[in-house]
């Protein structure tokens, strides 16, 4: 289990504090940025690499697809889990990298936690 | 044609009068037709391609160019120009200058099938649709070759008239409107003592410069007087010519104008002699002027007649003249001829009857006036050829008006008469063509508007027979507010200044219904360019502009219906996203509240549940929208229905129980295929839960088997079943058997399960079962993306 924290990309300031607070309250340490671009500035300051993103599509600045490209061109960032977390408006599955499950909203906890696990990310608090 | 009651039908006859008018009428109708079809026959009005195949061809064409419609019809219009004209490319050139100036005039000479040349006046106009798009040429040539052939005529006969003057005894001078010198004989030449060369162009003053024989002024010019007054003139006594060289002579002469075929002077001949014998004798030189009168009478008769047949008498009827024209259709020659009475050698008899027809020249020599033959009149010649023949005859009047003599002019018309015949047969086809139109309206208006002929055509359309409409205005086929406006008169106007008028609108018919009607009208204008009337074509458009507008409207709305789709789809992901934060944080209360306010919790997980039902709701909607924007896509995989049948039964045990229903399964071996797992899920999930809804409490099986390359899915209940009118419509939008609202959800599950079964190339069936209850089944091919595979209702 890696022990980096959860980075939640999303414009929806009420899914960012749901989905943070959610995760919290199960002892995951978590991080928020609001588009790709916050995200990706974000990542590049921090020491220890997120152990999972939680990555929206639609997104103003920089989109969920956009910040999947600058992924793929830096092989720091190429490696770290991620899950698509959309409504699904229009998912173009041609540009998502292979293998990313895609958690459709609305979703439940125990399967958001389920890909969580997954993907490799431990809460702190659990064993 | 016009329909007519029978004669002697119970109506009765009609009064002879009114029988009379509308025969009248009918007639005068014809007679209309028949202007039309001359133009016709008259001009080659043919359409081309765009790259300048011959598309189609008229009568006039026909006869024009000799060619027939299967002969020509897709062959290049090259083929009527000239090869000198080919090798300038002029056919191409006139093409493109039609195309650049919208139209394009060209004389020429064309070559007719046998090769022969006509002079032909040719306007080519290209052709466009309403996009302007090019769609080919129409031509239309006329062939001019009669005009050049009369023009030849006419200066062969000046030729003949020069020739004459050349050997006339007397002196004879000719002007020009403007009484300048056009011709001048011998003898004039001498007397004047200027040659031709010299003379002529030079004022008649200057050549024939006279005085007064006592008084020595200069004598008044009878060319100004024939000029100025266009009469016969004779020379004052005592007239004296004094000739270039100064010597004096007395003359006597006349002065008469030469007219053209409209009566206009074109110019003047004088014709004068030398009288210094004569001059004592009185009587002699009035004898002379008599004799040069007479003579240039009878010339001048004779010339004007040139190409005919002339006969000419003296005052007892008898041949004094006569040319070869005439020689050739009587069969006497004029040495033979002359001094025979006129009946011998002009014999003719009526065609009819075959008696003898009174010789015209019997009563021109009676009655001094001119007389036209009779119609049917042939002549018998001398060998007894006999030809139908159209003539004249006019007297020679001395100076006291009384008959010399007689000039009779003929022809032979048996060619006319076959052309006569041949038209009379063409115009009579093109009437029974337009009488059998049915589906334009053909008729004639007089240039005031008024109607002047009818067909079927217009009868079928407008509702009008023949006999109530001729003579009436047209304006009453207009809307009031139309007439109002003026509209009728305007659009004669534009037809008659612009050689067309086209339009789309509405009509009225005779029992004031409105149709939608496409008019064109173009005017007839008679050989002088004057309008003669409009042939206007009407077509009824009423149903294609229903079917138009009825067109329209259901794209209109199939366009509103994509719009909602959209629409819906959109909301429903927007709804998704608050959705889901809000059931993550009741989840964070529920979390916290649990351990220490049961009450609390208790109402937070309702509150959970509600979003739950709301979130299936937007999903059901979704599904909706997918399916009617096109967006249902599925994903094959490979499973076991089977196993998918067991897997949703046991996820919906628990709601049927809660129902009063008893789940149970009935599933053979694994049945694999290729469907899309979620989609397939939900059918199950569909039909299931609508047997839960509907009939709770009863108990509900679920079966799968296998028939050749066919999933057999059945879902039976024991409930009410499908009201029988329903059956029919319970897989469509918002639907449900049940009106009652009690049921929640948007009545879309069966629809929805309907339309993935579609998706996979199978179908639903709903059906009540005999001991009671409702039975659906699904089938689905194996693999639908085989392209045979879907089931056939």
């Amino acid at each position: 289990m890696r022990n980096g924290p959860v980075l939640i990309v999303d414009d929806d300031l009420d899914i960012r504090e749901a989905l943070a607070e959610t995760l919290k309250d199960r002892g995951f340490d978590v991080l928020t940025a609001a588009n790709g671009l916050e995200a990706l500035k974000l990542i590049r300051r921090m020491t220890t690499h997120p152990s999972v993103i939680l990555l929206d599509l639609m997104m103003p600045v920089m989109d969920g697809y956009g910040f999947l490209e600058e992924c793929r061109k830096d092989p720091a960032l190429a490696s770290i889990p991620l899950a698509i977390v959309t409504a699904g408006h229009g998912v173009d599955r041609s540009r998502l990298g292979k293998g990313a499950p895609i958690v459709p909203k609305p979703f439940d906890v125990s399967q958001l936690l389920g890909v969580l696990h997954e993907l490799g990310s431990g809460a702190e608090g659990t064993a | 044609m016009t329909r007519r009651e029978p004669r002697g039908s119970g109506h009765g006859e009609p009064p002879d009068e009114t029988r009379d008018s509308a025969q009248a009428r009918a007639r005068a109708a014809e007679q209309r037709f028949q202007l039309v079809v001359e133009s016709v026959r008259d001009y080659a009005i043919f359409a081309l391609d765009p790259s300048g195949r011959v598309a189609t061809w008229n009568t006039g064409a026909k006869l024009i160019k000799g060619y027939l419609p299967e002969e020509i019809i897709g062959k290049d219009m090259s083929i009527f120009y000239a090869p000198e004209d080919l090798a300038r490319g002029r056919p191409r050139a006139l093409l493109d200058a039609a195309l650049s100036a919208g139209r394009v005039e060209d004389e020429g000479w064309h070559v007719r099938k046998d090769g022969s040349r006509f002079w032909a006046d040719v306007v080519i106009t290209p052709i466009r649709d309403p996009q302007g798009q090019l769609q080919g040429f129409v031509k239309v040539t006329r062939d001019l070759t009669l005009r050049k052939d009369a023009e030849e005529r006419l200066r062969q006969s000046e030729e003949s008239l020069g020739a004459t003057l050349y050997s006339i005894g007397d002196a004879v001078l000719a002007t020009d409107e403007e009484a300048r010198v056009t011709r001048i004989n011998p003898v004039a030449e001498r007397l004047t003592g200027w040659s031709e060369r010299e003379a002529v162009g030079r004022p008649i003053d200057e050549v024939f410069a006279i005085i007064n024989e006592d008084t020595r002024a200069k004598a008044p010019n009878p060319v100004r007087r024939v000029l100025a007054e266009g009469v016969v003139v004779g020379l004052a006594n005592h007239t004296a010519l004094i000739s270039r060289d100064g010597t004096e002579r007395p003359i006597a002469d006349s002065g008469a104008p030469i007219r053209d075929a409209q009566g206009v002077t074109r110019g003047a001949v004088l014709v004068f002699r030398d009288i210094t014998k004569e001059r004592r004798s009185e009587e002699a030189l009035r004898k002379s002027q008599e004799a040069v009168r007479l003579s240039e009478e009878s010339l001048r008769a004779t010339l004007y007649s040139i190409g005919d047949a002339v006969l000419a008498t003296d005052e007892q009827g008898r041949v004094a003249r006569i040319n070869p024209v005439a020689e050739r259709l009587t069969g006497w020659l004029e040495k033979e001829a002359v001094g025979h009475p006129i009946i011998e050698v002009f014999n003719i008899v009526n065609e009819d009857t075959r008696a003898r027809a009174v010789n015209p020249v019997t009563r021109v020599l009676m009655e001094g006036v001119v007389v036209g033959l009779a119609n049917h009149t042939a002549l018998i010649s001398r060998d007894g050829t006999e030809r139908p023949i159209a003539d004249s005859g006019a007297p020679i009047l001395d100076a006291q008006g009384k008959p010399r003599g007689a000039v009779l002019v003929f022809r032979d018309t048996t060619a006319e008469r076959r052309a006569e015949e041949a038209l009379r047969q063409s115009e009579e086809k093109l009437r029974q063509m337009i009488g059998s139109v049915r589906d334009y309206a053909l008729f004639m208006l007089d240039p005031k508007g008024r109607v002047a002929s009818w067909n079927p055509g217009a009868e079928r359309i407008k509702g009008y027979r023949e006999e109530e409409i001729l003579g009436e205005h047209f304006s009453r086929f207009f809307p009031p507010e139309d007439i109002a406006m003026g509209k009728p008169a305007r659009e004669l106007e534009i037809a008659a200044t612009q050689e067309r008028f086209e339009d789309e609108n509405w009509r009225v018919r005779k029992d004031g219904s409105r149709f939608w009607a496409h008019v064109i009208i173009t005017p007839i204008r008679d050989s002088s360019n004057g309008l003669e009337g409009f042939v206007k074509i009407t077509r009824d458009l009423t149903e294609r502009r229903k079917t138009e507008e009825e067109r329209l409207r259901l794209a209109q709305a199939k366009e509103a219906i994509r719009l909602r789709d959209e629409f819906l789809s959109i909301a429903s992901h927007e709804l998704k996203t608050p959705l889901t934060a809000l059931q993550l944080q009741l989840l964070g209360i529920q979390d916290r509240v649990a351990p220490i306010d049961e009450g609390v919790t208790k109402r937070v997980e309702r509150a959970m549940r509600v979003g739950g039902r709301l979130a299936q709701l937007i999903e059901e909607l979704l599904n909706v929208s997918r399916i009617a924007t096109g967006k249902l896509e599925l994903n094959f995989e490979a499973f076991d229905l089977s196993d998918a049948v067991r897997e949703i039964v046991e996820r919906l045990r628990d709601s049927a129980e809660s129902a009063g229903s008893e789940l149970s399964i009935g599933v053979a071996d694994s049945i694999n295929g290729q469907w899309d797992r979620l989609r397939i899920e939900q059918i199950l999930m569909n039909l299931i839960s609508n047997s839960i809804k509907y009939a709770a409490g009863t108990p509900i099986q679920v079966s799968v088997c296998r028939e050749k390359d066919l999933a057999i899915l059945k879902v039976q209940d024991k409930g009410p079943g499908i009201p029988e009118a329903d059956l029919s419509r319970i897989f469509e939008r918002f639907e449900r058997a049940s009106s009652a609202r009690h049921y929640g959800g948007l009545g879309l599950g069966l629809y929805v399960a309907d339309q993935i079964a579609r998706a996979h190339g199978g179908m639903i069936v709903a059906s009540n079962l005999p001991g009671g209850g409702a039975c659906f089944t699904v089938r689905l091919p194996l693999d639908p993306q085989q392209p045979a595979a879907a089931v056939s209702a």
